[in-house]
């Protein structure tokens, strides 16, 4: 088995190399192979034009959903593995839905603003300290019912609700708004890799890794949970403080991408079980770094998608993800007798 | 007076045989989609369909209330000219109606938070003009209550119907101006709008005047050998949404003496783009002009935070970013009938050696 | 020779706390559990036995008196020490099918790993060993939701074992199998309390199995509390008669099975050739409402039969003789 997921993590690296590669080849305005070539290596080209755009537009581009794909796709197998929920992806706790409520309540409500006394924010910097803040809040909130109660099954009701009372608070908002606020939110909520410029790249690399960094201390405790609650405390683990890890871990994760990109749909669905199904196993050790890797490379190829239209435009990120995404989960569906981890 | 209201009452979608009297038109000299033409005793407005233009958007046949109504009317919707209670949907037609004279015939209106005429908002506060509620879900009841005479509002592509509204047998006037690709052709619709509130005279005045301004504005730049190159708007989520090389704005442009980076376009309407092809046509542009609405003007700082690869554009670095802060000037409820003052704007912008004195009205240089 | 007991309970009370106060499930218990030998806790539904495991396994806290494991108190126990000293095997439903058995059973090395749970000679000497001993080595590359019920019982054992505890506890490990894989299942458990100098405690509805293969009984009853010993001693002092209350049902003492409290309108006088015969002979009758009495009773107002052989079974009554070939035909005239 673990043949298997070295394997598999060499070929998605090389895909992820490829994949960066062509996003950084192709884009609404052509420049030859070779022009990019020497851009990365540092060289002049001839239209200054061109240095500009793949330093400044598609190489932040790449990276961001490399990022954001291993960012989501890790978030919701921890999700799936702690709450014994094959359908469960980081909005199931209501963080994303907290960022969301946090971007309408600067975009429709504060048209656009932030003002904390004599500090006044605008346009991007404020819908991504919106997204923070509120993400953090519903986290922190759920953290808090985290030590209450032991039971996780209560723990994701609650989390559902959350998330269905900020829906609420956000079709409030929506409603009272003008035109043109309706219509930023509408756009942000499409998602999108290309909002993070290079000299933010650095932040959001930063609390991105911090998150993931935190995923990969929990690989022992995620493999014990697959036996349950009651097995795993007598194996050692101590479900709570997991379980607060866990949270602290997907709260940054998602925070950080549905901040910076908006709120991105099926990725943490569908790759943890793209990457059980390749791999064939539950075992964590493996599982976790290959649905990373899939992760980067499946926010990859979704962006490349998005920028094939090439000089007739582009195509809004969530609506390629779910075509990705959604036969997959079919699949699974139909066929769960058959797969053995179902079982 | 009961007949009278009788017949108007019932009068909403008459359609009777269509007879061809002797019509004479009136000209229109810019407008595509509206035509005009009158004979004794009623006149006829024909409404192009802006999406589809072998087909009729609506055509309505204005008769005079103190005449009679003749007997044989050519098919389209009744109108009993001058309206006296109409419900305006829209601010910008509540502003032009202010400017002809037709002010106290506003007898509603809807998005009253959008409409900043004092007039208005003071009548709505006396309860002289009724407060309709929301454009896209008005409340049918206070329409109904307010026996109205007409309701003006602005139609959409496959709107597929406009709800209630169409069933209350009160004549919909489908305001189509803002569909006009031209500044002017936008503006000529008041001449429409002054025969529907008595008030043609002072509309076609009004329209002499913009333009003649406007064309003595276009003849200072008729003249220059250079044009300034220009681009416009902002990136939104991945989409950057520039004017079409056939849309008004391009138009208005090339009327004050610019290069519109993207002028070779087909479209009339806003085409999205990638940034990559926005800054590979445009990073040299001279002039960067910006439409927002937020609670603070926007700020080279904020621009940069919003999105650093902005900094790679001349205008940025130049410092020749222009901005209308939609929110606290009245660029949409203003400009629509007075493309002029827009013109004198851009010119202003374009060379400002010409239109010494004059200060910008809707648009000012971005601060740091 | 004095063996150390793993488990000794002083006063023990046990049961839960809710927000309301405490309900105590049994009080004053105090027994002791040893190692290299197999214990079965017996009981009714209801009587108490989740608790007490789960008490002794400390997944729950006591109520009241001194619970000590290895000579300390058990809530002085860090989770870790915990885990190397107590291995579960549990009834619960797992996410775990898409594990093979190699590496469940290697999920019971965690408490003796370092960070990521790698394993080094020595965990794979412990797991090729436990597989051997549970005799499930030739599936270790299998996933486990491919396994029988029986297999994955061994594969979850396995995993205690695995674990180097001195105490497993079991909680009905034999619900739901067959009766090879029962009788498979309670060997394997003495066999490895005796050769690994386990104590090894489960609790079990096969009180069949659980006499013949137990070293200790623990019964536990509402009604009496919890009765510790060595099985016969607890078998032929009669102390299976008060675990159930229920009056409907009797212990046969020969046999080592309850069965049905016979109350017959019919009596019968039954004499056989030898015990086995007896035996069952008066298990058909009893089935059929005749209470059967000893030969010595015999008279004429009473039906007697006489079973020679299975197939020649011999009925007086009321003067008439009539002989059966088998038992199917004696009962059927009966109805």
């Amino acid at each position: 088995m673990r043949n298997k997921g070295t394997k598999y993590g060499i070929i998605l690296l090389l895909l992820i190399l490829a994949l960066t590669g062509a996003n950084l080849l192709f884009g609404s305005v052509n420049i030859p192979a070779e022009a990019v070539w020497h851009i990365l290596t540092g060289n002049e080209v001839e239209k200054a034009s061109w240095s500009f755009i793949v330093w400044e537009s598609r190489l932040p581009q790449a990276i961001t959903a490399l990022l954001c794909g291993m960012a989501l796709a890790s978030s919701g197998l921890m999700l799936q593995t702690t709450f014994n929920n094959p359908l469960a992806d980081p909005s199931i706790l209501g963080i994303s839905s907290g960022a969301s409520l946090g971007v309408a309540l600067v975009m429709l409500a504060g048209a656009g603003t932030i003002t904390a006394g004599v500090f006044t924010l605008s346009g991007f910097l404020s819908v991504i300290i919106g997204a923070f803040i509120g993400s953090m809040l519903v986290m922190g909130i759920i953290l808090f019912f985290s030590t209450l109660i032991k039971n996780s099954i209560m723990l994701l009701i609650i989390g559902i609700m959350i998330g269905y009372i900020t829906s609420s608070a956000i079709s409030l908002l929506n409603f009272f708004a003008t035109a043109e606020g309706v219509h930023s939110y509408m756009i942000w909520g499409m998602g999108n890799f290309g909002r993070v410029s290079l000299q933010q790249l650095p932040f959001f690399s930063l609390v991105a890794a911090a998150g993931l960094l935190i995923t990969i201390l929990l690989i022992k405790p995620l493999n014990a949970l697959l036996l349950g609650t009651r097995y795993a405390e007598n194996l050692g683990i101590n479900i709570r403080r997991t379980r607060n890890l866990l949270l602290l871990a997907t709260g940054l994760l998602t925070a950080v991408t549905t901040a910076f990109c908006g709120p991105i749909s099926f990725i943490g669905l569908a790759v943890p079980h793209i990457a059980r199904l390749m791999l064939g196993t539950s075992n964590h050790n493996s599982l976790l770094p290959v649905t990373m890797l899939t992760g980067g490379a499946i926010a990859l190829l979704c962006n490349f998608i998005c920028i094939l239209p090439g000089e007739a435009g582009i195509i809004p990120l969530n609506a390629v993800t779910p075509v990705i995404g959604a036969p997959i989960i079919i699949y699974v569906i139909v066929n769960q007798r058959k797969i053995q981890y179902f079982n | 007076m009961l007949s009278v209201l009788l017949l108007s009452a019932c009068g909403g979608r008459s359609k009777t045989s269509s007879v061809i009297e002797a019509e004479e038109t009136i000209p229109l000299r810019y407008a595509e989609n509206l035509s005009l033409s009158a004979t004794e005793d009623y006149t006829i407005a024909r409404l192009r369909n802006p999406w589809d233009t072998t087909r009729i958007l609506h055509t309505y046949v204005l008769v005079d209330k103190e005449k009679s109504l003749p007997a044989d009317l050519p098919e389209g919707t009744l109108v009993r000219t001058p309206l006296s209670k109409a419900v305006v949907y829209s601010s910008v037609h509540c502003g032009l109606l202010n400017q002809i004279g037709a002010l106290k015939s506003i007898g509603g209106v809807c998005d009253l938070k959008y409409i900043k005429l004092q007039e208005v908002q003071d009548g709505c506060r006396t309860g002289s003009i009724a407060d309709v509620g929301n454009g896209m879900n008005p409340d049918i009841e206070k329409i109904i209550d307010l026996h109205p005479d007409a309701i003006m509002l602005s139609p959409f592509e496959n709107s597929g119907g406009y709800g209630r509204v169409e069933k209350l047998n009160i004549p919909i006037i489908e305001c189509a101006d803002y569909m006009e690709t031209s500044a002017l052709g936008r503006a000529e619709w008041m001449r429409f709008y002054g025969l529907l509130f008595g008030q043609a005279q002072k509309a076609d005045s009004l329209f002499a005047e913009v333009e003649k301004n406007y064309h003595e504005l276009k003849a200072l730049v008729a003249p220059l050998s250079s044009a300034p190159s220009v681009i416009s708007e902002l990136k939104n989520g991945s989409a950057w949404y520039v004017p079409g090389g056939k849309s008004t704005s391009a138009r208005i442009y090339a009327d004050a003496g610019a290069n519109y980076v993207f002028a070779a376009d087909e479209h009339s309407g806003s085409v999205p783009l990638s940034f990559e092809t926005v800054f590979d046509k445009g990073q040299n542009a001279d002039f960067w002009l910006i439409k927002y609405n937020q609670a603070i003007d926007k700020t080279y700082k904020e621009l940069e935070q919003d999105y650093a690869p902005y900094t790679g554009f001349r205008a940025f670095k130049e410092r020749n970013i222009y901005g209308c802060n939609t929110g606290k000037v009245d660029f949409y409820e203003d400009s629509p009938f007075h493309p002029d003052r827009l013109l004198k704007d851009l010119i202003k912008i374009f060379h400002p050696t010409l239109l010494e004195g004059y200060e910008l009205k809707y648009f000012t240089k971005l601060a740091e | 020779m004095e063996k150390q007991a793993v488990i000794t309970a002083t006063d023990l009370c046990i049961g839960y706390r809710t927000h309301k106060g405490e309900k105590k499930v049994h009080e004053h218990l105090s027994f002791r559990l040893y190692p290299g030998e197999l214990t079965s806790l017996l009981g009714a539904n209801g009587a108490g036995k989740s608790t007490l495991l789960r008490t002794l396994s400390a997944s729950q806290p006591s109520l009241a008196g001194e619970l000590q494991l290895l000579g300390k108190p058990l809530q002085q126990y860090s989770e870790k020490e915990r885990s190397r000293t107590i291995g579960v095997v549990l009834t619960d439903k797992t996410q775990a099918g898409g594990l093979t058995v190699y590496e469940l059973v290697a999920l019971g090395r965690q408490p003796h790993t370092g960070f990521f749970g790698r394993l080094h000679s020595k965990d794979r000497l412990i797991i090729k060993e436990a597989l051997e001993a549970v005799g499930i080595a030739h599936k270790a590359k299998s996933y486990t939701a491919e396994l029988s019920d029986g297999e994955r019982q061994k594969v979850m054992i396995a995993k205690a074992l695995v674990q180097e505890c001195p105490l497993i506890i079991l909680d009905e490990p034999t619900a739901f199998l067959d009766v090879v894989s029962r009788i498979e299942i309670m060997t394997l458990l003495h066999r490895l309390a005796v050769e690994q100098n386990k104590a090894i405690l489960l609790s079990t509805h096969d009180i069949e199995q659980a006499l013949v293969l137990s070293d200790k009984l623990w019964l536990l009853s509402k009604e009496t509390g919890l009765q510790c010993g060595g099985t016969e001693d607890m078998i032929l002092n009669h102390r299976m008669d008060t675990l159930f209350s229920h009056s409907n049902i009797r212990f046969d003492y020969d046999h080592g099975i309850y069965y049905p409290t016979v109350n017959g309108k019919q009596k019968i006088t039954v004499e056989a050739t030898d015990e086995t015969l007896l035996h069952w002979t008066i298990n058909a009758l009893n089935r059929h409402g005749y209470t059967c009495l000893p030969s010595e009773k015999k008279n004429r107002n009473m039906p007697h039969l006489l079973a020679l052989s299975p197939d020649k079974l011999t009925l007086i009554r009321e003067g008439e003789t009539q002989t059966y070939p088998s038992f199917e035909s004696l009962l059927a005239q009966f109805n």
